[in-house]
């Protein structure tokens, strides 16, 4: 990817982390001397003649919900402040294998539940177009370091969006791929039936090549799939002609942003002129999707946190004597929560209790089948489907916006993810590519801010979709 | 495509509701805490009475988007984590055991 050196790359990349971070807070812990030193043996071994991958010296951050061997692994919660993993994640040892380097964690909202980057121990992270404005998140610390330029890819995670929606507020490249096509291993799980980690990059050619390095079957992921992987850099320039390319009814809502709504017009017109056929299709369920997910998201969340009890590991509250193991857990996981997981612990609690289960939780769960049958209709080529190669729509309702201005509103935040949390109930791959610009006169910004397209693929349709976001991306009208 | 944040207004829930569901969790809410988290699902159980508009009665649930069996592991031993790294986990320890305060017995003391 690069003829500099690693001790180059990675020194350039520490210098820029040193001199920009502390504006951004994109980061939260930096690994200067391990990454010095990893980059020294690559240049050594290269040196010496050895195959040293890949992703020789490559720099990458890591969102800090994935495990790495060293340092800490926080989840930008008080529960983990101090906590140290054991191993490496699955991705993680792969980007290590193949020669990447990493510098160093990035922020989140605590667990990853959040779309602005503004719920961590470790304090908001910074939108670099705005520094007034979120990044998007939970992955925001991933996508305001590439933004910034600190890396040229970092890995995120996204169960609802987070990956997706932080791309587009940031005007970067961010992949979610298919449920089951990266290891889940170490990443430290808030809704397992929709998390899955993925990269976020400046090019598509970056995202590509990471996501064809972490990508494949890993015994240690029950449900990590096991079909061979296909070559995602192979076909990557190739072009779109005679593609079929939906656009969803829904994706055109008067709530969106007037920028937003004409960034996927001229997405739809380049596409077409690039060969590609816009047909119009329809998500008919996709008014209940958000409803559907954050009754299944935050069920699974109250199960998975419940690891979380101040015994084995994490925080564990000081108690009066005669305290008893209750006050124990009850006392660590209050004060080791912040107020948003307490909430989401709450709400799926309260879904999956008795008398509530069938009302809220197993209806959930049908609805989730309508959202995934819509899109299987969407893709299929038989019995009246509409034979899509991709879907094409928003990646979020509006450009990024003001730090605060939704953080009381539990419904306003929710909403954000209206674009997104479909393609994790059903499991899909879906890119965002940065494509468009909300003028200042529309957002009071000083300049103008980004604003992506997200592309949605069926099952293990991911090179196809980096091929799209490839032609997009070179496509992309410059800045008015 | 998108709803509006509020499109009815709030059901009502019980402060002892919140309680309820806050002993399942194993938290513990001040009043106020109770109060906030009262107003705030409150506002998020009545958006998600959209979904009881929906006649679901012949779909089946999905609760995963592989609906796969279960992979079972190859049954060959392998190294896990040594007891150091577990103790060094642990927030309260006598290795090799994590303590808790008494579970039985009534006025069991802070570890």
């Amino acid at each position: 990817m690069s003829n500099q050196t690693a001790t180059t790359r990675v020194a350039s990349a520490l210098s820029a982390i040193a001199s920009n971070n502390p504006a951004i807070n994109a980061f939260v812990e930096v690994h200067a001397e391990h990454a010095e030193a990893i980059a020294a043996r690559i240049d050594a071994r290269r040196a010496a003649g050895e195959d040293v991958g890949p992703l020789a010296g490559l720099p990458v951050a890591i969102k800090d919900n994935i495990v790495l061997a060293r340092g800490r692994t926080t989840c930008a919660s008080r529960m983990l402040r101090d906590y140290r993993s054991p191993f490496s994640a699955t991705a993680v040892e792969r980007l290590e294998a193949a020669g990447a380097i990493v510098v160093g964690k990035t922020n989140l909202d605590e667990f990853g539940m959040g779309s602005s980057t503004e719920r961590s121990i470790f304090g908001p992270t910074a939108n670099p177009h705005d520094p007034a404005r979120v990044p998007g998140g939970s992955s925001g610390g991933s996508a305001a370091a590439v933004a910034s330029g600190l890396v040229a890819v970092a890995l995120g995670s996204d169960t609802g969006g987070s990956i997706r929606q932080p791309a587009s507020h940031c005007g970067v490249v961010g992949l979610k791929p298919t449920y089951g096509r990266v290891s889940r291993w170490g990443l430290v799980a808030y809704a397992s039936s929709l998390d899955q980690i993925g990269p976020i990059g400046r090019t598509v050619r970056d995202v590509a090549g990471v996501y064809g390095v972490i990508a494949g079957f890993d015994p240690r992921d029950t449900t990590c799939a096991p079909t061979p992987v296909e070559d995602p850099l192979g076909d990557l320039e190739a072009p779109v002609t005679g593609l079929r390319i939906g656009v969803p009814r829904q994706a055109h809502s008067p709530a969106n942003a007037p920028s937003v709504s004409a960034t996927l017009h001229a997405a739809c017109a380049a596409l077409q002129g690039l060969g590609a056929t816009i047909v119009d299709v329809d998500l008919p369920h996709a008014d209940h999707a958000i409803a559907a997910y954050y009754l299944i998201a935050t069920a699974e969340a109250s199960s998975n946190l419940a690891r979380f009890d101040g015994v084995r590991y994490g925080h564990r509250a000081e108690l009066p004597p005669g305290s008893s193991l209750v006050d124990l857990y009850c006392r660590s996981r209050s004060e080791g929560f912040g107020p948003e997981v307490r909430k989401r612990i709450l709400l799926g609690t309260h879904a999956l209790s008795s008398g509530y289960y069938d009302a809220y939780y197993l209806r959930a769960q049908k609805v989730r089948r309508l959202v995934r049958q819509d899109h299987d209709r969407a893709f299929c080529t038989t019995d009246g489907g509409a034979g899509c190669h991709a879907l094409l729509l928003p990646a979020a309702p509006g450009p990024a916006f003001r730090r605060g201005e939704k953080l009381n509103d539990p419904m306003a935040l929710y909403l954000e993810d209206v674009y997104t949390v479909g393609v994790n109930l059903a499991g899909l791959p879906a890119l965002t590519v940065p494509f468009g610009w909300a003028p200042t006169a529309e957002t009071g910004a000083a300049a103008a801010l980004p604003i992506g397209m997200q592309l949605v693929g069926p099952p293990l349709a991911e090179a196809a979709l980096l091929r799209i976001g490839r032609m997009l991306e070179k496509a992309r009208p410059a800045a008015g | 495509m998108i709803p509006s944040a509020h499109p009815v207004s709030p059901a009502p829930l019980e402060a002892a509701d919140v309680k309820r569901v806050a002993a399942l969790a194993r938290l513990a809410l001040s009043e106020s805490e109770v109060a906030a988290a009262q107003r705030d699902l409150a506002v998020i159980l009545s958006y998600v009475e959209r979904l009881a508009v929906l006649d679901l009665s012949a779909v089946e649930p999905l609760t995963s988007p592989l609906e796969m069996k279960g992979r079972l592991a190859p049954d060959t031993p392998e190294e896990s984590l040594s007891t150091d790294a577990l103790m060094a986990m642990a927030p309260a320890s006598i290795p090799p055991f994590v303590t808790v305060p008494k579970m039985l017995g009534g006025s069991g003391g802070s570890a």
